[in-house]
Order: structure tokens, then sequence, then C-alpha cells
């Protein structure tokens, strides 16, 4: 589904963000990606997104180049930030029109699609109110639904637990649950290891842009948790 | 004082990339630089030219004995168009700025934050008051060598003079804003409101100078008389008059007491209720009860087309801006068609046969004021990144964007010309000439506007002012239309062949348009991801 080659990203001014990245994110994968502030997660998640050009090593999703491929390879995923960048001047449902139109879903399908997921987070009876009145869960919630709404093969997140209530959190948790299960994938980054180690089948550790531990949660977990191993990790790697 | 100073020294340290200049790295500090000089030197240009400009207007002023009325000229037109900003920017700059959460979260009271932001906006005044009243003050003192009396009072009002219509254009300003914040279509009811205020003062700029049938029948007559309009025009100017050219001492006492106290009073009162103004301005209304109907797919250029329309319209700056241009355009031509054009051809006989060529500039020049494509991109700032995530080439962004100028400036441009066309008397058959023309020069504006704008994107902004109004898209786009009518015109008046020379200025456009979408469209993907 997604597969990074050799990635590395350096910044203006000699920063290496990412140095040598390797990963390879299979269909039914929930995919954690866990690392410290600035370890180059978001750089990561944004150079697979297709927003940020990057220097060496490849990035295919679902075999094509996200270089050389940009535009078909965005029609099969969505990417949400973790500050939802969503347009204050438009309503909640003008702007899942606007992703729907973006990515051809036709009004059938996009009005169940929204229906359901809208319910689901309960936020359709707000979608007719501008976003800028928004609070930050809600913004999260509606850029879910948008993701949702034309139902991508590959979801990317960063950080997207950060702002959710418990009640939606534990939504969102079953929502990616189901959305692996029918053979898709989904690559978040995430801070909350908890979260992680229910949730996902594989993880990787990236420290200083460098992957520090990668593979199935429960080779790298083994009898111990998730944080014990991050810990660890940090301190030694 | 030392929270508003710093509060001050915050805004003006990310004020037209100063930081970036002095402390970034690489290709952003060169370019920061660069953009640094290129405003110095343009601004430079600019002022030179003012100081020639005043120092002629002198010396038809010392011609009719009142050369003391050019600085006083001079400082009308700098308080009525201090007194225009004022009234469009008031929301964005005092009240809607990006971080007015983080500023009223600290420990400093609301009045500090409401003096900062007066203070901003009167310093971004005071540097526009000093490049027009610079030169005047200047020319005057070199054309009559006043005394003493005049460099001090001069040189002391010289940082007064912005602060009345700043405060007075503020004020009207929130009134309209304020009154508008109750309207369900707030932003609509916003730029409405601004430009019907916008229309009563210049209206009542244009009653005070035709108010008085003008004696010409002696040159003091004609001084008097015109002393007489700048009075009416700004009545402060009178005050300004007998302080610094009659040695009135209580004049001057009260140009410079009455804006000190009115500021006072402005920050007291508006830093009481800053946070519900702010709440005033910017909330809006919501409902709780949307049940999802019927939804209509459309394609991802329509999609694209209708968000931009609603950015636009969800800015009155923004608005504002834009639509003076065409607005003044259809007015013009409103006008020219009740009074009768003949009188102009009549002025100008010798012009007649020029009247096909020249059409279809005066829409071109207004057009271009109007032009949106200049900040298009600037304007969608942060979320510009994120649409670089969707499956979308960037041939369909920029279209999007130079669609929402033609939606605007095609409809204008017609009628103005089919009313000018009527109003001036051009024959029939040189008006489809005429309207190709015109859209060559929409077409191109809009292309250029947006490869302006690509190359010198302003994505990181405190509020939408500083995009619309102080940006370098604005400025440049501006600058090269007005060049891309005037020299043409000139170059092609110059040649002397009415007859010949629509065609070859519609042969340039077409080359110019030519160029400038084929760059558009080899290089706008590549510019367009790397901003």
């Amino acid at each position: 589904m997604l597969r990074i080659t050799q990635f590395s990203k350096t910044y203006k001014g000699g920063k290496k963000a990412v140095d040598d990245l390797s990963l390879h994110i299979a269909p039914g994968d929930v995919f954690g990606f866990i690392g410290h502030n600035g370890a180059g997660k978001t750089t990561t998640l944004k150079a697979c997104a297709g927003i940020l050009d990057f220097d060496a090593g490849e990035i295919l999703i679902e075999g094509r180049s996200i270089k050389a491929e940009p535009v078909a390879c965005k029609q099969g995923m969505a990417f949400l930030p973790d500050e939802p960048m969503l347009y204050p001047y438009l309503t909640g449902i003008q702007y899942l029109n606007f992703i729907c139109d973006i990515y051809r879903v036709d009004g059938e399908t996009r009005k169940r699609r929204i229906t359901y997921y809208a319910a689901l987070l309960e936020i359709e009876a707000d979608l007719g109110n501008l976003i800028s009145a928004y609070s930050h869960g809600m913004k999260q919630k509606l850029a879910l639904v948008s993701a949702l709404a034309h139902e991508p093969r590959l979801l990317m997140l960063d950080e997207p637990f950060v702002g959710l209530d418990p009640k939606v959190a534990f939504t969102v948790k079953q929502i990616f649950s189901d959305f692996c299960r029918e053979g898709r994938a989904i690559f978040f980054s995430t801070h909350v290891l908890d979260v992680a180690e229910k949730l996902c089948n594989k993880v990787a550790i990236i420290k200083a842009g460098k992957l520090a531990a990668c593979g199935n949660m429960d080779e790298i977990r083994g009898d111990r948790s998730l944080e014990t191993i991050f810990m660890e990790l940090s301190e030694n790697a | 004082m030392r929270n508003i100073i710093l509060l001050v020294k915050l805004y003006f340290t990310g004020f037209l990339r100063i930081n970036q200049a002095r402390r970034g790295k690489g290709n952003g500090r060169a370019r920061a630089i660069g953009m640094a000089v290129l405003i110095v030197a343009l601004c430079a240009l600019f002022f030179v030219m003012l100081c020639f400009y005043f120092y002629f207007m002198g010396i038809a002023m010392d011609t009719l004995g009142r050369a003391e009325l050019m600085p006083v000229l001079a400082l009308a037109a700098a308080c009525i168009m201090t007194l225009l900003f004022s009234i469009s920017q008031v929301g964005p700059v005092l009240f809607q700025f990006k971080d007015y959460d983080l500023q009223m979260s600290l420990p400093i009271p609301g009045k500090v934050v409401a003096s900062s932001r007066l203070l901003i906006f009167y310093i971004q005044n005071l540097a526009f008051t000093l490049f027009i009243m610079l030169p005047a003050l200047g020319a005057f003192a070199v054309l009559t060598g006043p005394g003493v009396w005049f460099y001090v009072t001069a040189l002391t009002t010289l940082l007064f003079i912005p602060a009345l219509p700043v405060i007075i254009g503020t004020v009207l300003g929130l009134l309209v804003s304020l009154l508008a914040a109750r309207f369900r279509m707030k932003n609509l009811a916003t730029v409405m409101g601004m430009l019907l205020l916008l229309v009563v003062v210049v209206w009542s700029v244009q009653f005070s100078m035709n108010a008085e049938a003008m004696e010409i029948g002696t040159i003091a007559a004609i001084g008097q008389a015109i002393s007489a309009m700048l009075f009416r025009i700004y009545p402060p100017a009178r005050l300004y008059y007998a302080a610094v050219f009659e040695e009135n001492i209580l004049s001057l006492l009260v140009f410079l007491v009455l804006p000190l106290a009115l500021s006072g009073l402005y920050a007291l009162l508006v830093g009481k209720w800053m946070p519900a103004l702010h709440t005033a301005l910017t909330t809006t209304r919501s409902r709780t009860a949307f049940r999802t109907g019927a939804m209509d797919a459309t394609t991802p250029l329509m999609a694209l087309y209708k968000r931009d329309i609603r950015r636009y319209f969800a800015s009155p700056i923004y608005v504002m801006n834009t639509m003076t241009g065409p607005l003044l355009l259809l007015l013009l031509s409103g006008y020219l068609a009740l009074q009768g054009g003949d009188m102009l051809a009549a002025l100008l006989p010798e012009l007649a046969a020029w009247l096909p060529v020249f059409l279809p500039l005066v829409p071109a020049v207004l057009l271009i004021m109007g032009c949106t494509t200049g900040v298009a991109l600037s304007m969608d700032g942060p979320y510009l990144e994120y649409m670089k995530g969707y499956p979308l080439r960037a041939r369909l962004v920029l279209w999007s964007k130079l669609l929402v100028n033609l939606t605007f400036s095609l409809p204008t441009l017609l009628i103005s010309v089919l009313v000018l066309a009527a109003a001036l008397g051009v024959p029939w058959q040189s008006i489809p000439l005429a309207l190709l023309i015109g859209t060559g020069y929409v077409l191109l504006i809009s292309a250029l506007g947006l490869l302006i704008n690509l190359y010198f994107p302003k994505l990181e902004w405190n509020n939408e002012t500083e995009v619309v109004k102080r940006s370098l898209g604005t400025f440049l786009t501006n600058l090269c239309g007005m060049l891309l009518v005037i020299l043409p015109g000139i170059a092609l008046y110059a040649i002397g062949s009415p007859d010949i020379a629509p065609y070859l200025l519609l042969a340039l456009l077409a080359l110019g348009n030519l160029s400038a979408y084929l760059i558009l469209e080899r290089r706008g993907e590549a510019l367009f991801f790397a901003l």
C-alpha cells in the first residue's frame, strides 16, 4: 500500500529531518509511527502526502511514485494534519461537498457516507454552521469525515487523537479498525503510546530522523509495554 | 507604556519581512533582503517624483501669491486618504488580528492592547503622511524661504496630522462593522456598509469642491477660492493653516491637543470593551439542527471556483480593495453617459480620432486596480500547503483563481466599453476591436497577477490587510498593469496613426498573453508546489 525506501529529507540550512528511512505499510495495517517532538514524523507524513518535496529515496503508494504520479497517488489516499486546516469561511457541509467534488464522489454516495460518518462522530447537526464557529474537536471530526467521505485506500494522519474527547476517541478507534478490516491501511503518528499499543498491528519508532525500531507490535514489544520500549530506545539510540 | 511599545515592536518585527531579512538564512534571507531593497528603491523613486511634483505645483501656487496653499492641499489629500484607509481597515487591523487570543490572555489591560493596535495603525498612516507632506513642505521652504515659526510648527504638527483622520475613520469603520455584524451575511453587509461610507466621503469631498462656483476674475480670488475649497474638504486644514502660516498659537494648541485627547478617549473606551467588540465582530451565528439533504456533484474546477468565490467574499478588505476600481469604472461610465461625452470630445478635438484606441484603455486601468489574482494565492495562506495534498494538478487551482478575476472583470469591461462608446460617440464598428483590446488587457493582467503572486507570495500574515494592501503582489500587479497600459499607449500615440494603432496594440497584447500563459503553463506547477 505504502512503501518508503531510503527516504531522506534535509531542510534549507542543513538540518537533516529524516535520514534513510524505509517502511512498508501493507493492506490491512494500522501502522503507528512514534517518535519524540521533532523526530521527523510530520516530515515523513507530509512527504508521503505529496505536500513536501524530498531529496533522496522513493515513496510508492500502491506501486506508484508520489513524485512521478502525484495526482494518481493522492486520489486513493487522505492526509489529515495535526492542526485541521479547514477553510473558516465555509460551512461544514460546504467543505465536505468541496472535498467530495475534488475527489469526484457522486452526489448520492457522498450523501450516504457523510450522513453515516457525521452521525457516527456526532457532528451532523453542526454541518450547517461556519467552520470558524467550530471548536478544535469539531474541526477534527469534520476533517475526519472529509477524509473518510471519499473512501481512501490509505489514510495518513498526524496525531489524530489530540483534542478528541474519550467518547469520540473510542469511536475513531472503532472506525479505524473497521477501515483496515476491509483491506485498507492507516499510517498515523502519535504520542499516545497506549492508543498505539492497543490499535496498531505494526509500529515504527523514529529518533532524530533515523529509524530506531520497526516491526509487528508483538515482536517489538515482547512482554514489555510499548512505553518501556520507547523510553529505552529514546535514551539509548 | 512599556507594554504598548513591546506590542508595537512585536508587530513591526514581522512587518515587511524585516526579521527574515535580519535573521533568516539562505534563500529566504536573500529574498527578504531583495524585497526590502526593491521596496525602498521604489519608495525613493516615488518620493523624488513627489518632490518635483510639489515643487512645480508650488511655483504655480506662488504665481497666485498663495504658495502656502500647496502644503495645505497636501495635508487635505493625505488626511482624506488616511480617513478612507482607516475606514476600510478597522476590522482586520484593530480587532481581527491573528494573535488577538494570545495578546488578550497576557497580564496586560485591554486598553494597552487597544492602544498598541491604534499606535500601529497610526505609525503606518504616519509613514504615508510623511511621504506626502515632506516633499510639499520641502518645496514650500525652498520656494519661499519661511521663518523659524514655520520650521518649528511644521515639524511639530507633522506627527499629529494623521492622528485625527485615523481616529475618525476608525470610529466610523467600527460603527459600520458593528452594524454589519448584526446581519446574517455579515461580510457582505460589511462590504456594502463600507462602500456606502466611502461613497459618502467621496461625494462630500466632491460636493465641497463644487459648492461654490469659483470666482476667477482676479488672481487673488482664485487663491481665495482654492483655500475656501480646501477648508471645506477637510475642515481641520483651517486649523493647520492658522497654526503654521498665520502663527496662531491657539489653533496650534487645538491641532495638537485634539487628536491626543481623542486618542486617549478611544484607548480608554475601546480598551474597556475590547473583548465585547472583538466578540461582536468575530462570532458567527450557529444552528444545531442541520440535516444532510440532496447533494449535487460538480467538477473539481467548479468546486475550486466556488470555494474561491466564497473566500473572496469572506474578506471585506479584499472585496473593498478590488471592487473600488470596477465600481469607479461603472460610475465613470454612467456619469459620462448622463453628462454627455460630446463635451469631452469637444474639449479634446484632436483626440477624437484616437478614441477607439483609448476607449478600452480607461477600463483597462481601472480593472487592473481591481485585479484579484495578485494576492489570490497569498490570501489562502496556510491552507495552501494542504491544497497541495489534493489529487489535482496545480493548473486547476491557478485556473480557478483566474476565473474569479474574469468573473468580475469581463462583465464590467463589456458594460463600460458599451456605455463609454455610446457616450463618446465612438463608431459601432470600433466597438468589437475595443472589446478585444480590453479583454486582452484583462486576460494579461489576470495571468500576470498570478505569476507575480507565485514569485512573490506572502503566505504568513497577521491580518488580511497585510496581504491585500501591503504585499508585493498587490503593488507589483498594479505597477506592471499601469506600465502595460501607459507605455504602449504613449508609444502608439507617438507613431501617430490611429488607424494602425489598435491592431498593433492587439498584436502586442496577443504576444503578451501568449507569453504569460505559456510561462504559467510551464512553470506554474513547479512554482505552486514550491510555495
